[in-house]
């Protein structure tokens, strides 16, 4: 039975060993498009609202997946919702299982006052770009800026529409990266 | 009962998509009978689909099309044919 539970330290620490294995796993299918993998110290690396907003998934013992997130204030004063890693075995027969896990996470993030999520994706990635757009409702921010001004209602900052192969409308940054986001 | 003329247009995307004989795609193939059918799989899915019948399916709609017999039955209410049409 796949079941999705809140990423404690604890839970992290227990399954460090698994999470990495899922992190690799993940690097390993995605045709070069994972360019970065986590390490042990990344996985435990303490952020703020990390252990409340991360998600476990895990098929009875085992576990398939992770996302990790935590809450971000930006240089304008904006407290939001950020997602650093998220990934899922490719062997998971559920196609929505990280919308789950993401949901899960808006629904508490909600109740705790946050109202947007707001996370950067690499253009080397469009599929990965496309679903955050397509799937979780996300719009892409302009350029790299706004999310240092970003306040909030995204009036002038938001114009995207994804074709299918490139977001038009919004520029990634030097480092090849767009920032996305959703009201929650 | 789905519509034949939508059914064979999301056979088609189905098995182009997941690299199948179109003859091995049903109404019933879903997420639970075809592999690779995983979250970017079905976006690809949606995306060829939307764009064989030139329709674009709502944010809320996408993570419910998780068969060919809900996908042909969503593009139907889209393009306003009924099965039998």
């Amino acid at each position: 039975m796949i079941e999705i539970e809140r990423l404690t330290r604890e839970i992290l620490a227990e399954r460090l060993q698994e999470i990495c294995a899922v992190e690799n796993m993940a690097a390993e299918t995605s045709g070069g498009t994972y360019r970065h993998p986590w390490t042990r110290g990344d996985f435990t690396m303490d952020l703020p609202g990390k252990w409340t907003y991360s998600r476990l998934m895990r098929d009875n013992a085992k576990t398939i997946g992770f996302l990790v997130m935590s809450d971000k204030t930006s240089p304008a004063g904006m407290h939001y919702l950020h997602a650093h890693r998220a990934a899922v075995l490719k062997e998971v027969r559920r196609p929505n299982l990280l919308l789950d896990a993401y949901n899960d996470v808006f629904r508490e993030a909600k109740v705790d006052g946050l109202t947007w999520f707001v996370t950067k994706q690499q253009s080397y990635h469009p599929a990965m770009l496309l679903w955050y757009i397509r799937v979780l409702g996300c719009a892409v921010l302009k350029e790299r800026k706004c999310i240092e001004e970003f306040t909030g209602p995204l009036s002038g900052t938001v114009t995207v529409e994804a074709d299918g192969k490139v977001v038009s409308g919004a520029a990634a940054d030097r480092e090849g990266q767009y920032f996305i986001a959703r009201e929650l | 009962m789905i519509n034949d003329k939508i059914f064979e247009k999301v056979r088609q995307c189905v098995a182009s998509v997941f690299n199948l004989e179109k003859e091995s795609v049903s109404p019933d193939s879903s997420y639970e009978t075809i592999p690779n059918w995983d979250s970017l799989g079905h976006l690809r899915l949606i995306m060829a689909v939307e764009e064989a019948f030139a329709v674009r399916f709502a944010t809320e709609e996408i993570p419910t099309l998780l068969n060919v017999r809900l996908l042909c039955d969503t593009v139907g209410k889209y393009v306003g044919i009924r099965a039998g049409d």
